[in-house]
């Protein structure tokens, strides 16, 4: 790969660690394991750019094998979860919501590993069920049960928060 | 009321993330690149030694046939081009004892696939829907169709351009992700109406390998249809022109708009010589005003010119060129950027939103085209746009209507 090549990488991995990071600690309930996934997802970008700029979407390559390793680490072992801490914000000030946001974390945090990626990736990601279930390997219905489950499990978090008292679904079929 | 996806877009984006750790990227990378090339080079060695003492290995090597058949216009993988990730692929018509409603079967790397259509509503002139069942071989040469088989199934409406091929085009093609590859693997599924006039297609992937597609027809309607892996990028599709079994030299071609992790989406046809709007990708609008950070990314080339949100779907315009200013998506429920495309001479818009504000945006230039894109908020979308010049003199204004401005666009 050219100079030309390597500031392109570069620059579209500055610009899209912070999602890609993001998306990992959604799927991992880790901050650590988060920044690993997504490390290694870049370098295998890195990897196969050439290919992955001729696919003409950068960003959702790497959101797959963000997704796929993931998947991956589940399947290999059970990984002790912790969706608490790290949240800090770069404003200074009072932040409204703060805890809502934790409190939403935690929720996150207490599903299964397969409840929370269908949550993430159909609620968060926008993914229709049939995307969701091609991204995890699983069928339709595994992903409308877990989704359903996972929601049910949120909304009594929400209560017990007093959050409000129902989460309303965003996805799309 | 809360939003889910509103409420995970807040929580997550106050986690605080380090900075990008480029040059380890770049290190790790190279040494999985590396590492590849060894393996390849390794595995040719080998082959190569084989080779030279068993010669018909070489040839076979050359382009596997599936067991079974022999049809003779099937074009042979080209494994020159071939990218040593890439199983060879191939694509027949059915064997003369293939189940009925079998449309194409063949291999991925030596697993047999099918797709079998299973039913429509069958309505004989404007059909509303077909289902089908892809299969793909959990094992390599167990039946595609048999219990050791992975199965996806499917119905595609009309509105998915499947049963009704739009216009003139000479297919309707509906694809979709599955992740039913052998070992789990994302695979692409690909199925279309042909229109009469087709003879036959080439489908050409960039990895050098080519299918050749035959239509079978299945109650009045002809149909194609290929798996493959989903990153295996389609360099073109070409409709060889003339009727069933007759060629009369004439084509048309289509290059797909193929994201990484979604299905191809196919969208101009060009015949040669016609102009192609050339490939050309930007970043068209991004920010954080006063609410999550956003940006959206535009792709122009041969398939016309695809929209894609920060995370999230394309939404494609299958024109060669855009028609002046006007707004493409309005945003709205579920939340999603609102986009258009700006006349030369246009500095700004100021974008009229459904909750009363107004924005401006500056056009960005993307190949041929002027883009612009902004978010309105949740539940907010774009009503009415009004153009400037540099002088700030008013060129044009426009409005939409419910449901009017997204309607040339394709979701993808």
């Amino acid at each position: 790969m050219g100079t030309a090549a390597d500031e392109e990488f570069a620059e579209f991995m500055r610009g899209r660690w912070p999602a890609m990071v993001r998306l990992a600690y959604a799927l991992t309930g880790d901050a650590g394991h988060a920044e690993d996934v997504a490390q290694a997802a870049f370098a295998r970008a890195y990897a196969a750019w050439r290919r992955v700029r001729q696919a003409g979407d950068p960003d959702a390559y790497v959101r797959r094998i963000v997704i796929n390793e993931n998947r991956k680490r589940f399947r290999k072992h059970r990984v002790p979860e912790d969706l608490h801490g790290d949240l800090r914000d770069g404003v200074a000030g009072p932040q409204p919501g703060l805890e809502e946001r934790q409190a939403l974390l935690d929720a996150l945090g207490r599903l299964g590993p397969r409840q929370r990626a269908v949550i993430v990736l159909r609620y968060w990601l926008d993914l229709s069920e049939a995307e969701t279930a091609a991204a995890l390997n699983c069928s339709v219905g595994t992903v409308k049960s877990q989704a359903s489950r996972g929601l049910a499990l949120l909304r009594k978090d929400a209560v017990a928060d007093g959050r409000g008292e129902d989460i309303v679904e965003g996805g799309r079929r | 009321m809360t939003d889910l996806r509103d409420d995970l877009d807040r929580a997550l984006r106050s986690v605080t993330v380090g900075e990008a750790p480029v040059q380890r990227a770049v290190r790790d990378g190279r040494r999985l690149r590396n590492r590849r090339r060894l393996a390849v080079l390794a595995s040719a060695l080998a082959i190569a030694a084989v080779a030279a003492a068993s010669p018909s290995l070489a040839r076979l090597s050359a382009g596997p046939a599936l067991p079974g058949t022999s049809h003779p216009a099937t074009l042979r993988p080209s494994v020159t081009g071939t990218s040593p990730a890439d199983p060879v692929v191939s694509d027949q018509p059915p064997d003369p004892g293939a189940a009925s409603g079998t449309v194409a079967q063949g291999l991925i790397g030596g697993h047999r696939w099918a797709v079998v259509l299973a039913g429509s509503d069958r309505t004989p002139r404007a059909p509303a829907y077909a289902c089908y069942r892809a299969y793909v071989a959990r094992t390599a040469g167990g039946q595609a169709s048999g219990p050791d088989a992975h199965i996806y199934e499917d119905c595609a409406s009309a509105a998915d351009g499947l049963v009704v091929v739009p216009g003139t085009d000479p297919a309707g093609l509906a694809a979709v992700l599955t992740g039913m590859g052998p070992d789990g693997a994302t695979e692409q599924v690909v199925l279309g109406a042909v229109a009469a006039d087709v003879d036959y297609f080439a489908l050409t992937f960039a990895d050098g390998q080519q299918l050749k597609l035959i239509p079978v027809s299945w109650h009045g309607h002809r149909y194609v249809a290929w798996i493959a892996p989903a990153d295996m990028t389609i360099a073109r599709l070409t409709a060889h022109l003339g009727g069933p079994h007759f060629d009369n030299g004439q084509v048309t071609t289509a290059v797909p708009f193929q994201q990484a992790d979604a299905a191809p989406q196919f969208g101009l046809w060009f015949t040669p010589g016609q102009a192609v709007p050339p490939r050309a990708s930007g970043i068209i609008g991004y920010g954080t005003p006063g609410g999550p950070t956003w940006s959206a990314s535009a792709y122009e080339g041969p398939w016309g010119t695809c929209f894609l949100p920060e995370l999230g779907r394309a939404s494609c315009v299958w024109r060669t060129r855009l028609a002046g200013t006007e707004l493409l998506g309005v945003g709205g429920d579920p939340p999603a950027a609102a986009f258009g495309s700006a006349a030369p001479g246009v500095a700004y818009l100021r974008v009229s939103l459904s909750n009363g504000t107004t924005v401006q945006v500056t056009p960005v230039s993307v190949g041929n085209e002027r883009l612009f894109a902004l978010w309105p908020g949740v539940g907010v979308s774009a009503t009415e746009w009004t153009a400037y010049d540099a002088a700030g003199r008013v060129l044009n204004a426009g409005a939409t209507v419910a449901g009017a401005a997204s309607s040339p666009v394709a979701g993808g």
